[in-house]
């Protein structure tokens, strides 16, 4: 993965999960991969990070977990979008864009 | 939110499933990264090292995922209280003393605290009682005395601060009729007294304002317990009659059960008080007690109450002249409760300091061992731990520790609260006192902050950031020297310092009962019984018949074997003068309308001198010129006639009794020697009528048998017995019981007082223990190198004792100031003993220098059988 690597801002980490999930189940390998790659290698996640934040969504019903086989047969935790993960996807997605908007709305003034 | 919840039951209770299956988790992430590293061309065990470090290591990643999870602190928590559990059982030398003080500490704090809570914080047990208060009469700051049938009629009358106003007369009466004539507690109490206090007769009414009335029907209300015994149940009980002090009396009332005193009265009847009109202002026997209106604060009481003083007293002026009398409230609780207080508080400092260096024992102990634990505490970081993580964990510890020995001192506590109530029997409102919530409470939060204590402590001292060093196993790391060290060995000193004055206040306390012990009591006490006797009025109506009784019943009594002599007297040595009188005398009155002298006022035969031995100083004895038609006589003791007359005879002086202005004056006839009456501490003044012309109907015989008392005290009933079979029982007792029984409250606190000031030096010597142990293990080293350099076994012995020693000498002098401060206002509690008596000061000296000497011993022997060889090369 080529560009720069740098860790995501904070608060957008639980934004690039439920977006990298909401596609297809996912393992936690598989999460991290799938988000440097919708990130077009920009955002790297470190693991540190991203397992505390599976296991809180999951706590918090918007993520559902399974175990089931990897790609190269090993078993794994596979964790997928719940309907109230999707619901939660979707706030925050508006929530993104309208503080963006808020931010560039700012810059723009003189 | 529901499903966090939902989250953390999951977690608590599928603790080891979550566990494994996180594990598996991380586990099969690592499989799969070193999986795609090897495809993409890593060698395996290379492919293994890069998935490692891109997770951060697989224990620290599984802690990060479990601080997040729901229920983390709390399961943190736990296994931290099971860790300290377990740690706690694998040291059990450490445990056992550590919980052992604390359970001692925390135990007697909370046996104390529940007597204070009982007899000094909680309300009375009567509705709204912050309003009752009771009424004296007072002349000076310091002298509080009961009301007058004038004065009570006047509150009734006159008065407007009280909604409601009572009076009770307390004796002691004889219940006859049914089987054995009995002994009974009484207090008659004027209509309205229930009401006042908030405390009506279950069954039955209480009683009518026209039956307080004199000549009228005798009507009484009884205590449920004694319905209980005489009658059966409560409702059959009204309506019955029983026969008290030989009038006929009818039950209208039976008070609830478990009413055993009103107003710090005990009774077990409560007939109504009748009063007529006086003739005199005196005597002074009622207590009177009022409930507040509401919005009437005690102040605005007393300009109420003094304003009724004003305008009655000058009206009896011939029979009673005080200027400064005043009727004075005071509410209910200071007077019941009264100078116990201080007593109690004192006791209460004693407790705090025996618990403050019970917690700074065990701090010391807890220092001592985590200074081993510093390699643990090093391990733990490397592993991930962060510093707040070991605090939390050093705290649930301490925590667990703390609670431990409270959940001990807990039940400590209860066998204490038990034993002491057995102890102070005397104590005002002791039936309130049990081990209630807020003891428990008090138990608690003193174990959980004692906890937390420990747990920081060894922050402050042991955990280290350089983890190199700790790991490294230097044992003699931060907490063997420097500050550390330092501050254990002030602990230590500060033990023996806080010891001092408990000792020292045991050892004053001591001393004063030795000397009430041993002061005379103006009279040889051996061989001498007594029996106090109240001849009922109905056989006995008058002073003839009294005279009678008493004049045959002692010819009869003198002329036994065995006794050689007897006497009667309304009052008896030690502690009981009776009946107290003012007097003016006549050739040098006092001021009118100043106060008149009081002095205890006693009627005696002259067989009751002769019976105690007492001299004649000077003059005459009673005898036949004495008696109802002669002019009234006295004999006055030596410290009155000192006192009064001083460097002159009182003999022929003569003196006004009572301010009966109108009455001839008694003359005093002689002088005796003196007798202690207001207690073993009190002075020895009296004057005595002989019986001849005064009689009471309460007498105590008072005779010198020869030989065992028990049966010279059967004798005696025997013979009053004789003389008229419906007498109810004697109280008897030999004078030295009487005696005893007087020190017995002294006794009592001194007794509590030693035991606190035992375990405080007992504790002093454990803590120096402690201190030097840990010393001698560390230093093992230094010792070897000591003896390698030509020291020998008895220098390495001296070394040890004397740090030791320079620790209990530096508490020791700390102590001493702090106690000869502290003391100076035990002085009201003393007799014949300077609060910075020598003896004492150096005796507890001495005793704690032989302690400190003791908690060297073993240290010091340890040190002296240090091998150097194997010292030198531990380290």
């Amino acid at each position: 993965m080529a560009g720069r690597k740098t860790a995501t801002p904070p608060g957008t980490l639980d934004l690039l999960i439920l977006k990298a999930v909401s596609l297809e189940p996912l393992h936690g390998v598989g999460i991290a991969a799938r988000i440097g790659q919708i990130t077009a290698g920009t955002f790297q996640v470190s693991f540190g990070s991203l397992f505390p934040s599976l296991h809180q969504m999951e706590e918090r019903g918007w993520l559902a977990a399974e175990w089931g086989t990897s790609e190269n047969n090993r078993r794994a935790k596979f964790y997928r979008l719940t309907p109230a993960g999707t619901r939660r996807l979707k706030v925050e997605e508006e929530d993104w864009r309208r503080m963006v908007g808020v931010i560039d709305l700012a810059l723009r003034s003189s | 939110m529901r499903s966090r919840v939902a989250a953390f039951f999951r977690n608590w209770f599928g603790r080891r499933a979550a566990e494994e299956s996180l594990d598996e988790e991380i586990r099969s992430c690592l499989e799969i990264l070193i999986v795609q590293k090897i495809a993409a061309g890593s060698d395996p065990q290379q492919a293994r090292r890069a998935a490692l470090i891109e997770l951060g290591g697989v224990e620290p990643l599984k802690e990060k995922v479990r601080e997040v999870k729901a229920g983390h602190v709390l399961a943190t928590f736990w296994r931290d209280v099971r860790f300290g559990l377990r740690a706690l059982r694998l040291n059990p030398g450490f445990s056992v003393v550590a919980i052992l003080t604390l359970a001692l500490g925390i135990g007697a704090n909370s046996a104390v605290f529940s007597v204070i809570n009982g007899v000094l914080l909680q309300p009375l047990p009567y509705p709204e009682s912050d309003r009752l208060v009771r009424i004296y009469q007072q002349n000076s700051p310091t002298n509080r005395f009961s009301l007058s049938v004038v004065d009570f009629q006047a509150l009734q009358e006159l008065q407007n601060s009280f909604e409601s106003v009572g009076g009770l007369a307390r004796s002691r009466g004889i219940v006859t009729g049914s089987g054995r004539p009995e002994w009974v507690r009484v207090a008659r109490v004027s209509p309205g007294f229930f009401e006042t206090m908030g405390v009506l007769p279950a069954v039955g009414r209480s009683f009518l304002d026209g039956e307080g009335a004199a000549g009228g029907e005798s009507v009484v209300v009884v205590s449920h317990s004694f319905s209980r015994n005489h009658f059966g149940e409560a409702a059959t009980a009204l309506g019955q009659t029983l026969t008290l002090d030989g009038t006929a009396s009818r039950v209208i009332g039976v008070m609830p059960p478990g009413v055993r005193e009103l107003a710090g009265v005990e009774a077990d009847l409560w007939p109504v008080l009748q009063l007529s009109t006086p003739a005199r202002r005196g005597p002074f026997f009622l207590l009177a007690i009022g409930r507040l209106r509401t919005g009437v604060s005690l102040d605005d009481c007393r300009l109420d109450l003094a304003d009724v003083s004003r305008r009655v007293f000058p009206i009896w002026e011939d029979t009673f002249q005080d200027e400064t009398a005043r009727l004075t409230p005071v509410s209910l609780r200071e007077a019941t409760v009264g100078d116990v207080g201080t007593a109690l508080l004192l006791v209460f400092a004693a407790v705090m300091l025996v618990l403050l260096i019970a917690v700074t024992n065990v701090v010391n102990l807890v220092l001592a061992r985590a200074s081993r634990r510093e390699r643990e505490m090093a391990l733990r970081s490397a592993l991930g731990a962060g510093k707040g993580r070991l605090a939390r964990q050093l705290v649930a510890e301490g925590v667990v520790l703390g609670g431990l020995g409270g959940l001990a001192g807990r039940l400590l506590a209860g066998a204490g609260v038990r034993a002491l109530v057995t102890l102070m029997g005397d104590l005002p409102r002791l039936q309130e006192v049990g081990l209630d919530l807020t003891v428990v409470g008090f138990t608690s939060l003193i174990a959980v902050m004692s906890g937390v204590c420990f747990g920081i402590a060894p922050l402050l001292f042991s955990v280290r950031s350089d983890l190199a060093t700790s790991l490294k196993g230097d044992d003699r790391g931060v907490s063997a020297g420097g500050s550390a060290q330092i501050f254990r060995n002030l602990l230590v000193a500060a033990e023996f310092a806080l010891a001092v004055p408990l000792l020292v206040a045991a050892g004053l306390l001591l001393t004063s009962l030795w000397n009430l012990q041993t002061v005379s009591p103006g009279f040889d006490a051996s061989n001498l019984v007594t029996a106090r006797l109240e001849l009922p009025s109905a056989s006995y109506p008058d002073d003839l018949s009294i005279q009678r009784f008493w004049n045959e019943a002692l010819r009869e009594i003198e002329g036994l074997p065995g006794v050689l002599d007897a006497g009667i007297s309304s009052g008896v040595p030690p502690d009981e003068p009776g009946v107290t009188n003012n007097f003016d005398l006549v050739d040098k009155p006092v001021e009118p309308g100043a106060r008149q002298p009081i002095a205890p006022w006693l009627i005696v035969t002259s067989g009751f001198f002769d019976a105690l031995g007492l001299p004649l100083v000077e003059g005459r004895w009673f005898d036949s010129r004495d008696h109802g038609e002669s002019s009234p006589v006295a004999i006055v003791s030596r410290s009155w006639a000192e006192h009064f007359y001083p460097g002159e005879s009182a003999v022929g002086r003569r003196l006004v009794s009572g301010g009966c202005t109108s009455c001839e004056p008694t003359t005093v006839v002689g002088v005796v020697g003196d007798l202690k009456l207001q207690g073993l501490d009190g002075g020895g003044q009296a004057v005595f009528i002989p019986f001849g012309q005064v009689a009471w109907r309460w007498m105590t015989l008072v005779a010198r048998v020869e030989g065992a008392s028990s049966s010279g005290i059967r004798l005696l009933i025997d013979k009053l017995q004789e003389q008229d079979p419906n007498l109810p029982l004697a109280q008897t007792a030999t004078m030295q019981e009487r005696l005893s029984a007087s020190v017995s409250k002294p006794r009592h606190w001194t007794l509590l007082l030693g035991l606190f000031a035992g375990v405080a030096a007992l504790l002093a010597a454990i803590g120096v223990f402690g201190v030097l142990s840990y010393f001698v293990s560390r230093q093992g080293r230094e010792m070897g190198i000591r003896m390698a350099l030509g020291a020998n076994r008895n220098d390495l012995v001296l070394l040890v004792v004397r740090r030791g020693m320079v620790l209990a000498v530096a508490g020791l002098l700390a102590g001493l100031a702090i106690s000869i401060y502290v003391t100076r206002w035990m002085q009201t509690l003393l007799f014949q003993v300077d609060p910075a008596d020598a003896v004492v000061l150096a005796g507890v000296c001495l005793l704690l220098l032989l302690v400190a000497l003791a908690g060297c011993y073993l240290p010091g022997r340890r040190a002296a059988l240090v091998d150097p060889r194997q010292a030198l090369m531990s380290e």
